[in-house]
């Protein structure tokens, strides 16, 4: 809902209209905390957008209000949200123009008549006023909606009395209040004017023609797609599904699995909105979906202060002096191919100085030669974890104070503070990555990738300041850190720490 | 889910907590990062910590509210559900946490946990001992702790 994305309850705070928070706030999910879209209702009767409990159930199947099981099957489009919705939208502009616009105004209308005005002339004068607005109705109703504004009266009768903002009716500043909230609850006691003061208020026929309009868009185009059992599909299906949805089918098979579900999601969810989407606009949301999901993991790679080039520069001794090794390398074979091979071959290898065995390990290496050799680059990406070149303070964190780690990580460490300057860096980035990789499975728990190792681990080494609290601080510690791993509604968050 | 989620969904809860301005608590997103916040609590009249300010780190994961942020006490903390690197146990910021809560319902609970702390399973077994054997050595190593923070 486009115009609802910058608004807020706590808009009416301070208005005329404070009351009228309550009802903004009724009318949004608990979830994403906006007006609902595509309201559901789930088996225990809460009601939220349809996207927002749907990824509720896929993280941990329970009720984020209430925390009751249940299941996507359950969920029933809650279609009289969605009216009171489309109801209140309809006029929230206006009532918030009133609230703030008009405010002058009233307040002149309140010094005017507090001190002056005597009860009975205010009872005296609703009924004639109900009368007037009740024939200006009648006039109305086979007019245009152009003439509504005329038929407020423009001066306001010095009364002392103050327009209901939804049916008109003027009374005591002091009853207004209470009058509003009744009148948006209950638009009925006054229908002489409602349906033409405000005509988003949804009359019998307009909601005729929303349900059958809602009928002819959502029902045949947007069918419900079922869950797949991943566990049953073997990649090759998995993929072909994919491409049968008409969804990217790359990558690896835990996002094929991910992507899959997302996409159901969306998918579903907008099989229950009244106004559903295109399939291009869903496909963008997946594909936002999917930059979301992904890039938290290579942003981890890089540090803050990282840099290409500072790195190519740092080692460009190392780069040349393996270009060089790489080039006498290839000309020495060339030399060995071309006393060896017939002419027809000597042509292609003449016109390529590169031997064919080694193609692919010299075409990277000599290639861009700033850039740092890619063979060994892959794996740190795939690693997931804040690797750099020079041993960063979160490692340090790692081997200095967990007790598990202490032997694998040694020569983790000894190999990073030699890198630098060391001969070879991309020989001992491997290892050294493998090991810190060992290392995690040693751990009770995987750290999630929001939380900095190096506070996740600090939790050991403040301990020995305090002796005494030591035995007991630790063990609770690894109760509480277990939780993450044992419980099963965080599947999701591992697995993404993971990666 | 998608970030923007994550960032629409922030910024409402930022707005929210901002005009309704509830007594005692207070949180901010770090400069240029809406998913990094600091929050403060005051300490609840009644208990060792009244008088003292308490901040905090909440750091929003990708696919919150699905899964709970990551919350530490900055300050240096003395609690029995707290340990000495500012880590909290606390049930709703684990297994007990729901999309529906948010900043402000996080910061109250927390808030609340320094008045009650939950003794039986604790992180700091010191504090733990302390709370119900002798409130005045508590309350000096609390003081203890929490001037450390200053220097």
């Amino acid at each position: 809902m486009a115009e609802s994305t910058a608004t807020d309850p706590t808009d009416w705070d301070g208005t005329n209209l404070p009351f009228i928070s309550s009802l903004d706030a009724a009318l949004r999910c608990e979830v994403c905390k906006e007006f609902y879209t595509a309201p559901v209702m789930t088996n225990c009767c809460h009601t939220f957008c349809s996207i927002c409990i749907r990824r509720a159930f896929n993280n941990d199947g329970k009720c984020p209000a209430c925390r009751t099981n249940g299941q996507e099957y359950q969920l029933r489009r809650n279609t009289i949200v969605q009216d009171l919705l489309d109801a209140f939208l309809g006029c929230r502009d206006k009532l918030f123009h009133f609230a703030t616009k008009e405010q002058d105004s009233i307040f002149r209308d309140e010094r005017e008549s507090t001190p002056s005005n005597p009860q009975p002339s205010s009872q005296s004068q609703r009924p004639r006023r109900r009368a007037a607005a009740a024939a200006a109705a009648v006039k109305l109703s086979d007019d245009e909606k152009e003439d509504l504004q005329p038929v407020e009266p423009a001066p306001p009768p010095d009364d002392g009395l103050v327009a209901c903002p939804v049916c008109s009716r003027r009374m005591k500043v002091d009853a207004i209040n209470a009058h509003v909230n009744k009148c948006l609850d209950n638009p009925v006691p006054a229908p002489s004017a409602a349906p033409a003061s405000n005509p988003a208020l949804v009359t019998p026929a307009v909601r005729q023609l929303r349900s059958t309009r809602t009928a002819t868009r959502s029902g045949p185009l947007f069918e419900r797609l079922p869950k797949l059992t991943y566990s049953m599909l073997k990649d090759k299906q998995l993929r072909q599904k994919l491409r049968e949805l008409g969804i990217s089918d790359a990558g690896s098979r835990k996002l094929l699995e991910e992507r899959h579900t997302e996409w159901i999601t969306i998918w579903n969810a907008n099989a229950d909105a009244t106004y559903p989407k295109s399939k291009k606009e869903m496909l963008d949301a997946l594909n936002s979906w999917e930059r979301a999901h992904t890039r938290p993991a290579n942003n981890k790679t890089k540090l803050a202060d990282w840099s290409d080039d500072n790195w190519a520069a740092k080692n460009s001794d190392d780069f040349s002096s393996l270009i060089e090794k790489a080039r006498a390398n290839a000309k020495r074979q060339k030399i060995e191919k071309v006393e060896m091979e017939p002419d027809s071959f000597r042509k292609e290898t003449a016109s390529a100085p590169v031997p064919r065995l080694s193609a692919s390990w010299t075409e990277t290496a000599i290639g861009p030669s700033s850039q740092p050799p890619i063979s060994a680059q892959p794996n740190i990406r795939n690693a997931g974890m804040s690797f750099s070149p020079q041993p960063t303070p979160s490692i340090d964190a790692h081997i200095d104070h967990h007790p598990h780690a202490q032997p694998s990580v040694l020569p983790t460490e000894s190999l990073m503070g030699a890198q630098p300057n060391g001969g070879r860096p991309l020989l001992r980035t491997q290892p050294s990555v493998t090991m810190s990789l060992q290392y995690h499975s040693n751990l009770p728990h995987v750290p999630s990738m929001y939380s900095p190792p190096s506070q996740e681990h600090r939790t050991h080494a403040p301990s020995q300041s305090q002796p005494q609290s030591r035995q007991l601080s630790s063990s609770a510690y690894s109760s509480a850190s277990t939780v993450p791993v044992t419980v099963n509604i965080n599947d999701k968050r591992k697995y993404e720490s993971v990666e | 889910m998608a970030a923007d989620s994550v960032n629409k969904r922030l910024q409402t809860e930022l707005m929210q907590l901002m005009m309704s301005s509830t007594p005692g608590i207070s949180a901010f997103p770090q400069e240029g990062n809406l998913t990094r916040w600091t929050g403060t609590i005051n300490g609840p009249e009644g208990t060792p910590y009244e008088g003292l300010t308490f901040k905090l780190s909440l750091e929003f994961p990708s696919n919150y509210p699905m899964s709970p942020p990551l919350v530490m006490f900055t300050t240096p903390m003395f609690h029995p559900n707290v340990d000495m690197a500012g880590r909290i146990c606390l049930d709703i910021l684990k297994d007990k946490w729901s999309a529906v809560y948010n900043v402000q319902s996080i910061l109250l609970s927390l808030q609340s946990l320094l008045g009650e702390p939950n003794n039986l399973s604790p992180l700091n077994g010191q504090a733990a001992e302390l709370w119900d054997s002798d409130p005045k050595e508590y309350k000096r190593l609390l003081l203890l702790r929490h001037r450390s923070g200053d220097a």
